[in-house]
């Protein structure tokens, strides 16, 4: 009964806004508490103790007392709030990417009055490799289930193998294309299932969606110099492994590796750290 | 903030504390609980039993002041904390008021007491 109780603030995390409380001043029969707060909660047989709990603002209202039916701004159990809705997680992170380089797509580049189809081209089979930021937002469903959307963006990292296949002529023939760069974007549909272990959680998911590249070409045509680009866009299916460890009950880092189920040499590799509304994912 | 009587049930670390009263000898009893575990644990403040005591040892069942009916059994998450304060309006005055604090977690019973406090 004397156990000694350490409250830890739950810092730097999203989820400072389950806290329930409020910055409203108390008044009579308070006895300067906050009520219905919440907060992350850790206890131990320890003898220091410390308290915190974060207190958002509500807007206009001034609480004169934080006795249940009494006070105006708070309702009941906003200490629940994260079990009230459903289970939601972002994640944001980094992930390496190759993939077959994608070729095919035409634009045009104008150099005054005359302008330039070009094509895409590039080696047979040749490997891209890929730098990307990727983030996440998904539910939680029953049985260790969950969706998400993802998206990435970055860039081609390894040399870019694509050139331009002029298709029109002008008058003085045809400009010098030369690609600087590529970038990468991409957004997915996830659906997978995970299961919590002692350390962490494992989990298996299928990824569907898109991948664009967008290649910047310069194009000279005599002292003319001139930028064009050309996306070209491909359909993303990917199965993907997944296993991460627990931060604090609420915060995870993790890594993800997947492979594409309908183009070869199509492979990722990820790193990621993701935040959940419940501790340990609701899995426990 | 853990101030108060210390119990732990089920789960649930609970610190009860009873608080001034209000004005008309209304008790005020002020819950703290943290969850030491890392999956959820019912806060069932709705069906806490709590008794209040006269002077003449008469028993009183308590209920909570709830006049927007929000008082209900909500879950608290894993290594997550929350607290409440609660009024009891009771025309008698109490001496004493006793609080079951393992039933706010549906666990076994474990009463701690207060006599009046304040004024």
């Amino acid at each position: 009964m004397k156990a000694a109780l350490v409250l830890v603030a739950i810092s730097g995390t999203a989820l400072a806004g389950h806290s329930g409380g409020s910055s409203c001043s108390h008044g009579s029969g308070g006895g300067g508490h906050s009520g219905g707060g919440g907060g992350g909660y850790s206890s131990s047989n320890s003898s220091s103790s410390s308290s915190s709990s974060s207190e958002p603002a509500s807007h206009g209202c001034e609480e004169t007392t934080d006795i249940e039916g009494y006070r105006e701004c708070m309702r009941f159990g906003m200490w629940a709030n994260n079990m009230v809705l459903p289970l939601v997680f972002i994640e944001t992170g980094s992930a390496f990417r190759r993939f077959q380089t994608l070729a095919g797509g035409t634009s045009t580049v104008t150099h005054g009055d005359e302008s330039f189809a070009f094509r895409v081209v590039g080696p047979r089979a040749h490997i891209d490799s890929a730098v990307t930021w990727t983030a996440r937002f998904g539910v939680g469903l029953p049985h260790g289930l969950y969706v998400a959307l993802e998206g990435e963006a970055g860039g081609i990292v390894s040399p870019i193998a694509t050139g331009a296949s002029m298709e029109t002529t002008g008058t003085f023939g045809s400009p010098d294309l030369a690609a600087q760069k590529a970038m990468v974007i991409g957004g997915s549909a996830v659906a997978g299932v995970w299961t919590n272990g002692e350390v962490g959680a494992l989990g298996v998911e299928a990824v569907g969606g898109v991948r664009n590249v967008m290649t910047s070409f310069d194009s000279t045509y005599y002292d003319c110099e001139q930028s064009a680009s050309v996306s070209e866009t491909r359909g993303v299916l990917e199965v993907r492994a997944r296993g991460e460890v627990w931060v604090n009950p609420w915060v995870s880092i993790g890594a993800t590796v997947g492979s594409s189920v309908i183009e070869h040499d199509d492979w990722m590799a990820g790193i990621y750290v993701g935040m959940r509304s419940r501790a340990y994912g609701g899995l426990r | 903030m853990f101030s108060g009587e210390r119990v732990t049930a089920g789960c649930l670390d609970v610190a009860v504390e009873r608080e001034r009263d209000l004005d008309g000898g209304t008790p005020v009893i002020r819950y703290v609980f943290g969850n030491r575990c890392a999956r959820a644990a019912v806060v069932d403040l709705a069906h806490a039993n709590v008794v209040g005591r006269t002077a003449n040892g008469n028993e009183v069942i308590l209920t909570p002041f709830d006049p927007k009916h929000e008082i209900r059994a909500l879950e608290l998450d894993g290594r997550w904390v929350g607290s409440e304060t609660l009024a009891y309006p009771v025309e008698a005055s109490l001496a004493q008021v006793c609080v079951d604090a393992g039933s706010i977690t549906h666990a076994n019973a474990q009463w701690v007491c207060f006599a009046r406090s304040g004024s």
